[in-house]
Formats: C-alpha cells, structure tokens, sequence
C-alpha cells in the first residue's frame, strides 16, 4: 500500500516521511481500545478516553498531512483504494453506531398497540398526573429488578415506566437493576427473585425511603399504580378502636376478629392503627393526642360493646366529636345477661340523637326474605348514591347484617347537620323489640313487630365542626368473617367508613383500574365451518396456488413468444 | 434511479420466472398455514386474536428464506463474468446492489403481504389488535430487509451460491442468537452489563420480538435495520469493488 | 479519441501494463496486438472504467477514464472478451435491459435497429443460452452499439468463431470503424492488417511497435528472416542463398528456404531475388516469412533483450484467469 499512491494523478514525489495512512491505522487502534475497554470494564476509564483522544488526534494530523486523500474521503475516490477501503469501512460502520446511538439516546418510542399493557390507561393517567402537580408529593422510584434473562420484558416494560415518568412531569423515575450484579441493593428491597418491582419515594435528604418501599411480585399497571400512589402519599392517618367490654379485637385473626381490616389499613394505605382504652386516650401521661393537629385524619372506632359508657367515658367521645372528631359505632346485639348494648346506652343515645339526628334503637332486624342463610342475618341492598360510602357498591351486592339493630333517624335534624341512610333493609323485614325472646328461638314474624325498611346504616355529617358519625346497626360489618364472602361488600363498607370520616380519599383517590374487558381481549371463536375454510385456505388455497402460478408462468414462458 | 429501477425490475421479474421463488414461497406458506392452523385450534375459546403470529414466525424463518433469495443475485454475476459488462455502463456498484437488494426486498415484501390473509383469517374469528399487527407486520418488513442485506455480503464474497447461501444463514442465526450470547456473557464473571447489552444490542432479537413484533416502534429499533440495510450495503459494494478492482 | 499516456497497471508488485503510450483517432479501427497475457484486456478494461490504472492517465473523449468515470462510461460501448451474457434472457430483452440502464431512449425501435445492423434480428426473441457463440459474439457487439457510443471497445472478438463467422465480423467492424473510434484486440496479426488502420503492438506490458499495417510490415520484415521458394534442387539453391552477403543463415522450412540476415536493417530480398535470376531459376516466391505474431514476437523479443521471464509467466496466468 505504501507504493500505492491512492491519486493516480498527482505525482509521488511529495510523499511525506510518515505516510498520513499510517495515522489512520493508529486511529483505528484507538477505536479498538476505546471500544474493547466499553465493552469489558465497568467504567470507561481513562484508557477509554485516551483511545478516543489518540483517535481523534491522528484524524486531525492526517486531514492536516494529507489533505487531498481527506477530501477524497468526502468524495468518495481514494477511499476505494485496498487497505484504505478496509479503514474506511471501518469508519463508516462507526458512524453509523454513532447514529444508533444517537437516535437511541432520544428514547423515542410510540405504543400502536390497543391494548393497556405499555401505556398508562386514563384512569392511571389521572391519579398520576396529580402526583406530578402536587409540589407536596416527594419523589417516587420505581426499581425494577430485571436480571439478564429478562432483557427483553425490560425493554417492552420501559416503555410502560417512561410513560410513568413523562405524566408525572418527571416525578417518578426509573432504574433496572440487575439482581445479579447487584445482590446488596436487591438485598435492601428484600427481592426475592428477579423480576420484581420495588417502589420507594425519595425523601427531603435525597435518601430512598426503603423501610416504606412497595414491592411488586410482578408488573402490572393496577398495582403499579396503587404502589406509586401509596408511597408518595405519606399523609398521617390514624384509627383509634376502643377496648370495650366484649368488643371486637383489631389484630385477632379470627372470624370475629378485624385483622383484615387491619392489615389493609396498615400495610396498603399506610394507617396507623391502635387498639386503646378510653381511659389510655384521656390520660395525660399517653403519648395519643386526640384531634391532633399535624395529623392529616383521625378516627375513632367503637367495635360492639356490651355495657354502656360511664359518664366519664362518654365525656371523652364526646369532647373529642364536639372539636371536630370523627366516629364509627358498629353496635352490638343486647344478647348478654343484662340485654345491654354499650350503642344503645341512654346518654350516649341521647348525645347522638341532639346533635347528629341518630340513634341505635334497642330491638332486632329480621328478614326472611332477604337473608344470609337465616331470618336473623338481614342484608342490605339498597344503598344510599349519595354518600362516597355505599355510592360505589355495585348492584347485586349485599351488606350483610348479623343480628342487628335499626337507627332511628331523626325527622328535625339539628342544625348544620346532614344524614344520609347508607343502608335499608328491605320493605319485608322485621323488628322485634323483645330481643330476649328472639334469642330464645321466636324468630317468626308477629303482627306486633315493627315493619320495614328498617335504616341499618347511616351517617352523618356537622358541617361547622367537621365531624363526620357513621353508626353501622351489627358487629357483623369490620369482621373477618365476612371479609371474603362473596358478593358481601361488609369489608368494603368499613374501610370506605373510614375513608369518608378522615377526608382519606381527597386526600389521594385510590385508582383502582378497571382491568376493562377490551374487544381485542375477547378469546377468538371458531366453528366447524370456519375452522375447515381456514384450513382450506391457509393449507392448500394459498400454497398451492403459488405452486399453480408458478407452474402458469413457466407453461407460459416454455415457449418465447415472438 | 433509472439504473436502479432497471436492475430491480429485471431482477423481480427473474424471481418470478425462477422455480426457486416459487419453492421458497410453497415450502413458507404451507408452514405458516401449518402452524397457523394448529395455532387457531389450540387458541380457540382460549386466547384472544392475535395477528403478530405470522410475521413473528417469518422472522425467524428469515435465517433460511434470506440466503436463499441472496445467494444467486452477486455470485452468478460473477462467476458468469456479466459483471464486466454491468460495470462498465454509466451505473456506480452501488446503484447496482441496491437495485439487486430492493429485488430481494421486493419478493420477500409480497411474501409477506400474502401473509396478511391470515390477519383476515384472524378478523373473522376474533377482533385482533390492529395497531400490534401494523408493528409486527412493518417490523418484520424491516427485519427482511436487514437480513437480506446481510446475506447479500456473502454473495459477493463469494462465487459459489452454496457457499454464500450457507454462510449467510450461519451470520444470520449468529445475529438472531445475539440474545442467548447476552444472556450468557451477563452469567460470566468479570464482564459487565454494558458487554452484555452491547451484543444484545447487535443481534435482531433485540430489536423485534419484544417491541416492533407487540406494537411497540422505537426509534432505536427502526434505525438498527435501517442501519444495518445501509452499513451492509455499503460493505456489499466495498467487497464488490474491491473484487472488480483487483480482478 | 482515445489518449493514454503513460499508463500503469499492478497487481501488487506484477506490473501488468507498464507506461504504455498510445493514442487512438476518430473514424479508425485500431488493433491491439499481443500474445496472450500482454496486457490487452487490462489496458481495456482501464479504458472502459472497470478498473482503476495504478499510475498514468487515459483520456477518451477528453474525459479522464478514473475521475470523470462515469462520462467516459456513457461515451463508451464495450465487448468483453468473454462475452458475459445473461443466458435466460431473449437478445432484445437483454438489450432492452441494458438500454434502460444506460438510458437509451426509444429502447425498443433502438434494439431492433442493433439487431438489424448485426444481423440478429430474426434471433430477437430467442434466449441467449439458445444462439451459437457467433451469434451470441454478435449479441454482445450489439450490446456494446445499443447507446450509438462514440468509442468502441472490443477485446478479442473473433476468437472462437468459425473462419466465416469470423469474416462477417470483421467486415463489420470495418464497417463500424467508419463511424466509430473503434479500439479491438486480437493476437492474429492478418486480422489486424485486413481490419486496422492503426496497430499497436503490445508484449508484456509494453508497447513493442505502433504504426499502420503496412509501415509495420516494412519495418518488421527489414529484420525479419525472408522465405525463398524456387523452383530448383533445394539443395542447390541453399547452397546459392547461403554465400550470399548479408545472409546469417539459412534453412528448409515449408517447402522453401527461410533466410536469417546477418543485420536486423538488412533486407536480403533483392540480391536474393537477383542471384535466382541470374542462375536462370524460376522464383517462385519470395516474402517476409514473419507473418504470423508468433514469429514477429520472436524476432521483436530477440531485439529488445527484455528478460524478465519469471514475471511474464505469472502475467499470463493472471490474464487467464481473471
């Protein structure tokens, strides 16, 4: 090559004492180092940078020594020549990894698909656009763990995230993290197995909040969603439930306990719960503080109860109900000794009735139409539209009601004070006043019963104080026992009890995302009839008509026309 | 552009007088029916329309249909001596290896358009995603023609179509399994994710069957087959002229 | 029309055409003599574009052959040696083809009309692969004609072809001379001296003799052995023809005597001519014996004392398989 004169022109004469080739040969070596060092250290270190510089530097003194083989590069003439070709090859195909790597750089992407699997349905859209508009959100990350296997979901799942990122206005971001390259950090969002998600907001000192960090068993938008809503909102929400005598336990796992409730209050929404005596609530030397202001929501709970509050005891609800405070009563049935129910306990009655227009009233709901299994397990379908409560329950689903109680509901309601009867037994149902004889087996309906629809819910609101009373006529409704009966919306109507009383759901709405049944998810159908066109077709019609025109082109062409 | 269009249209028209285009076209078409057929079975009542299938299956049997289209339209140039008399017209290599390309294309383009029958297949028994079929359906277009660029390297390497055929479906397959290598550097000590996500990067898989083949068009995806067209082009006549130079 | 100076051609270090200098005029048929592996088709394929000259310039119609390829291209109609055709087309349809690349308007009459000017056109349909090489010669001269070039490049074009295939085309490319710059090749000197106005004489790589037909036959047989016959005993006459002065030698060769002068600027010819008559012998004839290139190659080779055997043997293998 060195004899070769790539102008076949010009005269040789003038050859300089390097050849300016061989500072193309040393750019290509600095190439190679640059890119052998991309490709097997972790960082591109210095060695990487000084074989991009030496590249670079060679360039410029070979466009500087031979400046007519340089713009026969442009034009494309000496660049033909052998050795020169190969290098120019060479260069070129780096450019055009240059271009991919440019226009991979600009992360454009664009989802055809009718589906909702890489794009954010409005519903997503919405709650998540209110995070990025909300100043008071920190930031959130979503950390997916992705080993290498799983380069390929990475890529598909990539776009779903950026979408996260580009409707929060860049509040949310994302990483991927190689599990296996990174065992601490996998280690520190307690992954189990590679392909889970862990959400973690930022907080104020730039730290990830990884003790509250949400972790995903898999990616799915709904959950996604929830778990970027349930990080970022740090609100400070608290439930009190009261110890009472025969009352239900919070954490008690069994039928008659409330852990379910509990758990989703905790774990999901980030509540604090409590189970307190009254007497822990009003004692000075208690770290709770009633009606405190720093906290974002606060409600207290009375789960059944059997005696009636002393004086004392009621002083403390109703001291904390009169500044603005929040209570749900689910009453107990008066089956003890004494047939006394701490809901229907005179002062506490009267206290309710003066000021929010409600009370529980000593009798029991029976309904043989209208039942779980029993005349004495009332349900309710017919929800109020018109409290965030029972607005949402889908038709066809029913509260159920265990031995329950009605609520009397006030004809003159006090002033600033709004009720709205959640849930109605139905129009066949009956009360009983004599609960003793109830117990005792006399179930049947009596011409002296009191007849429905009996009001087996309610709230109600003050609109100067705030305070926000829900009274649920059974035990039945926060309890385990019915949390995962079919059709029975109980749990529900608790948890949206709770919501309402504190404001939680302005707060933050809660996504759930309707997983719509799109026509492209319907599964396809084929009958016989089609099933055989289709095999008519694919099989012999298509194939074989390529083999017939093929078979008429060569007939056609055997014998040339003239 | 004249000679372009006159080295393609000659060189279709030879696909379509050739038993070999026919061959290609039989032997996918009867396989595509084949499996679209044991597709539509198995997924009947179970699984909902899906109009990615065949070109997400064309894709993979690129590694075979490609060097076959390819290997005849350099090497028989050469080894028949016409490309003296092609190179000494007013017509630069490169308009003479693209016009060849696009025939190439070209063929593979209808082959692929006769694979939409399956997508009305698919709209009778079920509603499939239209806008996922658009991506495999232009996916799977790019990746033909990439794959077919890079074939035609070795037709101009070398002058027996053999040769060339078999060694284009080894470059090919290398290409598609880019992936797997991936993978398996990521599970090698001392490498890094970068040396992993390089090869990815360089192999097909990584570019169609999780993203254009689902719907999903990345600049990045459209630009590494537009790329790899070009670049492979590009070498096609560097080693054709290199050829021809040095006789 | 055709101006080449100086050219060069390497491959790696053989030295395939080295500084030849020729020119070729309007309206003439120039013949490009040489053995095999002289460096004819290198030097055409140079003039034609196919490839790039080492050193050197070649110039046809005042456009450089290497950087204004493509004007050279377009002014250009060439016939490579072996006639690379494509068989599976008709011999209109691969002119129409060709036609189109070079954008010939009016492909169709213009096919016909090339068909018609070599004598094909009742063989316009047929598929190449179906002619006889004389016809498919023919095809390939039409190929080269299709765009009315104003140079004609032919590199060997009667070889293989039948002695009356051979005079058609001859008388063709006479013809075609007229009209065009034509440039042929050919390794047969009588084909040259009927058919050329012009030849040149190429021998490894170097231009070894450059004139029309006849100053070259003048200037080679001034130092070329001579052919006596007479009518007479041989011996007898060998005997008269080697006291002669200014004879070498002298041998029986074809029915007659070849003479070898001592000096290359000798010609023997009259004082052979007068001994025979004054002996009162019929002469029968008496002629230059080197007629054929073979021979002219010895005796030019025998001049010249170029001796670098090794490298024209590894030249003419490369011409064969190119």
């Amino acid at each position: 090559m060195a004899q070769q004169n790539p102008n076949p022109i010009s005269p040789m004469d003038d050859e300089p004492f390097i050849p300016p080739y061989y500072m193309l040969v040393l750019a290509f070596i600095g190439l190679v180092v640059a890119l052998v060092v991309l490709v097997t250290q972790p960082t591109f270190s210095v060695v990487g940078w000084g074989g991009l510089g030496i590249t670079l530097l060679s360039l410029v003194a070979w466009v500087l020594m031979a400046p007519q083989q340089a713009r026969g590069f442009v034009t494309g003439r000496t660049a033909r020549f052998g050795g020169v070709s190969i290098i120019v090859t060479v260069i070129f195909l780096v450019a055009l990894v240059g271009i991919y790597t440019i226009i991979r750089g600009q992360n454009i992407r664009l989802d055809l698909t009718q589906r909702d699997t890489f794009s954010l349905t409005e519903e997503s859209r919405t709650a998540i656009g209110g995070i990025g508009n909300d100043p008071n959100l920190p930031h959130v990350n979503i950390l997916a763990f992705y080993d290498a296997g799983q380069a390929a979901r990475r890529d598909q799942d990539a776009l779903l995230f950026e979408d996260y990122q580009t409707t929060s206005a860049g509040k949310i971001t994302y990483e991927f993290v190689d599990p296996d390259r990174n065992p601490a950090l996998a280690q520190q969002y307690s992954i189990t197995s590679p392909g889970q998600i862990s959400v973690v907001a930022i907080k104020e000192d730039g730290q990830p909040d990884i003790e509250n960090a949400q972790k995903l068993t898999f990616l799915g938008q709904e959950q996604l969603t929830n778990a970027v809503l349930r990080v970022a909102a740090s609100g400070d929400f608290r439930a009190y439930f009261l110890s009472v005598e025969d009352g239900l336990q919070l954490t008690t796992t069994s039928p008659a306990g409330m852990s379910t409730l509990n758990d989703s209050l905790t774990n999901s929404f980030d509540w604090k719960t409590q189970q307190v005596t009254l007497f822990q609530l009003s004692a000075p030397e208690a770290d709770v503080t009633l009606n405190d202001p720093t906290a974002d929501g606060e409600v207290m709970v009375i789960p059944g109860g059997s005696s009636p509050l002393t004086d004392e005891e009621l002083k403390i609800i109703t001291d904390y109900v009169d500044q603005g405070g929040n209570l749900i009563i689910f009453a107990a049935p008066s089956i003890n000794e004494d047939n006394t129910s701490l809901s229907t306990g005179e002062k506490l009655s009267e206290y309710l009735y003066t000021n929010f227009g409600l009370r529980f009233v000593e009798n029991m709901v029976l309904d043989r139409t209208l039942s779980f299994q029993n005349p004495i397990v009332p349900v309710s379908v017919d929800f109020s539209r018109n409290n965030y409560i029972t607005q949402s329950f889908p038709t066809g689903n029913g509260m159920v009601f265990e031995l329950p109680r009605s609520i009397e509901v006030s004809p003159t309601l006090p002033q600033n004070v709004t009720v709205d009867e959640l849930a109605r037994s139905s129009a066949e149902a009956y009360a009983k006043t004599d609960v003793q004889a109830v117990i005792d087996g006399n179930i049947d309906p009596a011409d002296s019963d009191q007849k429905g629809p009996f009001v087996l819910a309610a709230a109600a609101e003050n609109a100067v104080t705030g305070s926000r009373v829900v009274l649920f006529g059974s035990t039945s409704i926060p309890v385990n026992n019915y949390a995962q009966l079919n059709n029975a919306i109980n749990l529900e109507a608790a948890f949206n009890s709770m919501i309402w009383t504190t404001h939680f759901n302005d707060f933050f709405a809660t996504v759930t995302i309707q997983t719509q049944q799109r026509p492209q998810d319907t599964p396809i159908f084929v009958d016989q009839q089609t099933g055989s066109t289709i095999n008519l077709v694919t099989i012999f019609l298509i194939p074989f008509g390529v083999v017939l025109i093929g078979f008429l082109v060569w007939w056609n062409s055997r014998e040339p026309a003239r | 552009m004249r000679a372009i269009f006159a080295v393609f249209k000659r060189e279709l028209a030879l696909y379509f007088r050739s038993p070999i285009a026919y061959a290609i076209g039989f032997a996918v078409l009867f396989f595509l029916g084949m499996l679209f057929n044991g597709y539509i079975a198995q997924a009947n009542g179970q699984f909902p329309a899906d109009s990615t299938y065949a070109p997400n299956l064309l894709t993979f049997l690129m590694f075979l249909i490609a060097p076959l289209l390819t290997m005849r339209l350099l090497a028989e140039e050469s080894r028949e001596g016409t490309l003296e008399t092609l190179m000494t017209l007013p017509m630069s290599e490169s308009q003479f290896i693209v016009g060849k390309f696009l025939a190439a294309w070209g063929y593979y383009t209808i082959l692929l358009l006769i694979t939409i029958v399956y997508h009305i297949l698919m709209t009778i028994v079920g509603i499939p995603d239209l806008g996922a079929a658009f991506g495999a359906y232009l996916g799977a277009w790019l990746y033909g023609g990439a794959v077919i660029a890079v074939a035609l390297i070795w037709s101009a390497i070398t002058e027996d179509q053999i040769v060339a055929a078999f060694l284009g479906a080894a470059t090919i397959l290398v290409l598609y399994l880019a992936e797997i290598a991936a993978i398996w550097i990521a599970g090698q000590p001392n490498t890094t994710s970068a040396a992993a996500d390089f090869v990815r990067e360089l192999g097909l898989q990584a570019h169609f069957s999780a993203t254009m083949g689902q719907g999903i068009i990345r600049a990045e995806d459209v630009a590494y087959f537009i790329l790899l067209i070009v670049g492979a082009l590009f070498i096609t006549t560097r080693i054709v002229e290199t050829r021809r130079w040095r006789a | 029309m055709i101006e080449v100076e100086n050219l060069t051609k390497r491959y790696g270090n053989v030295t395939a055409v080295d500084a030849i200098t020729f020119s070729a005029k309007h309206g003439q048929v120039t013949g490009f003599l040489g053995p095999n592996g002289a460096g004819k088709t290198t030097t055409m394929r140079v003039l034609t574009g196919y490839m790039p000259p080492t050193s050197g310039k070649a110039q046809i119609a005042g456009y450089d052959v290497f950087d204004q390829s493509m004007e050279v291209r377009k002014r250009v109609g060439y016939l490579p040696e072996n006639v690379p055709l494509y068989r599976d087309m008709t011999a209109r349809g691969y002119l129409m083809y060709i036609g189109e690349i070079r954008g010939v308007k009016n492909r169709g009459a213009r096919a016909d009309e090339v068909l018609e000017r070599v004598g094909l056109i009742d063989r316009a349909y047929s598929r190449i692969r179906t002619l006889s090489k004389g016809m498919r010669q023919r095809v390939g001269l039409a190929q080269a004609l299709i765009h009315d070039p104003a140079v004609l490049i032919l590199d060997e074009p009667t070889i293989g072809l039948d002695p009356i295939q051979v005079l058609e085309l001859r008388d063709l490319v006479r013809e075609l001379g007229k009209e065009h710059t034509l440039l042929f090749s050919t390794h047969i000197l009588s084909e040259a001296e009927q058919v050329c106005d012009n030849v040149v004489i190429i021998n490894r790589g170097k231009i070894v003799a450059n004139g029309s037909p006849s100053e070259l036959r003048t200037t080679l047989a001034q130092g070329g052995r001579v052919l006596v016959r007479v009518d007479a005993d041989t011996d007898a006459a060998l005997t008269l023809v080697r006291e002669l002065p200014g004879v070498d030698h002298a041998v029986v060769e074809m029915d007659g005597i070849a003479v070898t002068p001592k000096s290359a600027d000798f010609d023997p010819r009259p004082s052979i001519a007068r001994a025979v008559i004054e002996k009162g012998w019929n002469l029968i004839e008496l002629r230059p014996l080197a007629v054929n290139l073979e021979e002219i190659f010895l005796e030019l080779t025998r001049r010249q004392e170029t001796a670098v055997d090794e490298v024209a043997a590894e030249e003419e293998e490369m011409e064969v398989a190119p």
